[in-house]
């Protein structure tokens, strides 16, 4: 991405580095969202990992590597802001999130209990579900991008999956439980 | 039952969902607080790609270190200062700048270093030149130091090492925290202002496993030897380094910093990582020589990190 708004921003230029902010901002929003499932404490992860960019890009090596550079960042960002989250509030609050159209695979009720499955994994596990189904990563990109073995990003993969499939299930059987007894 | 392939549907539907923008005042808040922030000059994660695995290492001949004290008045493109022995004294009516002489900053290509002498560090009142005596050197730009077989991985997985040479001017005070992972809260009172007293703070530090200072000469100039271990208590297989420090001050191991900065001015990459410092005094400026490695570093690539300074 714009190795050469890179290569300023390396040597210091805050304006190269605005420019960039402004091109990456955007991509990173929607991943920190995605991951955090808050917006204000996306907004607030994205704000942390752009400055943490600034003051470190002078490691960066590879100029053409900014943004999976920058993405790591994000998501570590997104974990301090998780564990703050978790430190500061007694409980986590569901989101707001605005209903998109209609969707053959997602009716509302299997959406809420997406969420609420989501909710109930760890950020670590919401980022790799995110970095591969939202950004459409493989899963070796994904060990790469988050500086990971390949096995853990399986694992935490399949875990998360495990999860979510057996939240989803349970909250069937509740409903048909519900039903009979009513 | 949910098919595995409708979930991955579903997934993919549930996280289309959502924002997809940054507001406009988080840009400009983000504007204000470069505005305010320093960029870090210090040895972060770096990466360098693999370029050829099968490097014959254990090939180097003694390397030297020529730590070149070249008055400002005398830095000179031509100046042979810092080559071999002792200062230049032939001042050179065309004073240039220290950037004219210092490594680049803006090359991107990773180019293995030439053999021979490098100008590592270039400051105004001293210039530190390497010996690269074998190949696959790559320099770190912008860092004051060259590195070898990153494999770009932290430490304890990594193989590679790096030689840090990095300089300040006399009169400043390094703050040597009592405990690496606590260092927010075990900044000594008392700046350390010399070699002998930093060496004696690091060798003090909790978690570190420090040895105790030993007296050491370079390039003609005295100072102390001391070195650092990274506990492997904080290995979490597959976690991140912030993760592994987790309990750390600010996902923090830091080692020191220097006065008026508001973090460590060097911090450790990993579990097991190892630091042999030699610290030393060159004409007041404090120059702190850096063989930095992973435990799983070959013993050829540590005794050439060392040949840099012995």
């Amino acid at each position: 991405m714009h190795t050469a708004l890179v290569n300023q921003a390396k040597q210091g230029d805050r304006e190269a580095f605005d420019a960039l902010a402004r091109l990456a901002g955007d991509r990173c929003m929607a991943i920190a969202f995605r991951i955090l499932r808050d917006f204000d404490h996306a907004d607030d992860a994205v704000q942390s990992a752009l400055v943490t960019a600034w003051r470190e890009i002078r490691a960066l090596r590879d100029p053409e590597r900014f943004e999976p550079w920058l993405h790591r960042i994000l998501t570590n960002a997104c974990y301090a802001e998780a564990r703050r989250r978790r430190r500061w509030t007694e409980a986590i609050r569901l989101l707001p999130t605005e209903p998109g159209g209609p969707d053959e695979y997602l009716n509302v009720e299997i959406r809420d209990q997406l969420e609420r499955g989501f909710q109930r994994l760890t950020v670590e596990q919401r980022a790799v579900l995110v970095f591969h189904h939202y950004l459409g990563l493989p899963l070796p990109d994904i060990a790469e991008r988050l500086g990971l073995p390949l096995g853990t990003v399986k694992s935490r993969m399949h875990h998360a999956k495990r999860a979510l499939r057996a939240g989803l299930e349970a909250d069937a059987r509740t409903s048909i439980s519900q039903e009979r007894t009513a | 039952m949910t098919a595995p392939h409708d979930l991955d549907r579903q997934l993919q539907a549930f996280l289309s969902d959502g924002p997809t923008e940054l507001p406009d005042p988080s840009f400009d808040a983000v504007r204000d607080r470069i505005e305010a922030t320093h960029q870090r000059v210090v040895i972060g994660p770096w990466r360098v790609p693999i370029l050829n695995k099968l490097v014959p290492v254990g090939l180097a001949a003694a390397a030297v270190i020529v730590v070149a004290v070249v008055g400002a008045q005398l830095l000179s493109p031509t100046s042979p200062g810092g080559f071999g022995g002792a200062p230049s004294a032939s001042p050179s009516p065309t004073v240039s700048s220290p950037a004219t002489v210092a490594p680049t900053t803006s090359s991107v290509a990773w180019k293995g270093l030439p053999e021979g002498a490098f100008v590592v560090t270039t400051r105004e009142f001293l210039r530190i030149t390497l010996d690269i005596a074998s190949p696959d050197w790559y320099e770190l730009p912008g860092l004051d130091a060259v590195t070898k077989n990153d494999d770009g991985l932290d430490p304890p997985q990594a193989v590679g090492g790096a030689f840090l040479a990095r300089a300040w001017p006399a009169g400043t005070g390094f703050q040597v925290y009592g405990d690496p992972c606590k260092w927010l809260t075990t900044i000594p009172e008392t700046l350390a202002t010399t070699p002998e007293k930093i060496a004696t703070a690091l060798s003090a530090q909790a978690s570190t496993d420090a040895t105790a200072p030993m007296d050491v000469t370079v390039g003609g100039y005295a100072g102390k030897s001391v070195t650092l271990h990274v506990p492997m208590s904080f290995e979490v297989p597959g976690a991140t380094r912030e993760e592994e420090f987790a309990d750390c001050d600010q996902s923090i191991f830091g080692f020191y910093g220097v006065e008026g900065e508001s973090e460590p001015t060097r911090n450790a990459q990993g579990p097991g990582q190892i630091d042999e410092l030699w610290i030393l005094d060159v004409n007041g400026a404090i120059v702190i020589l850096d063989a930095t490695y992973d435990p799983a570093a070959p013993a050829e690539l540590v005794d050439e990190l060392r040949a840099f300074a012995e």
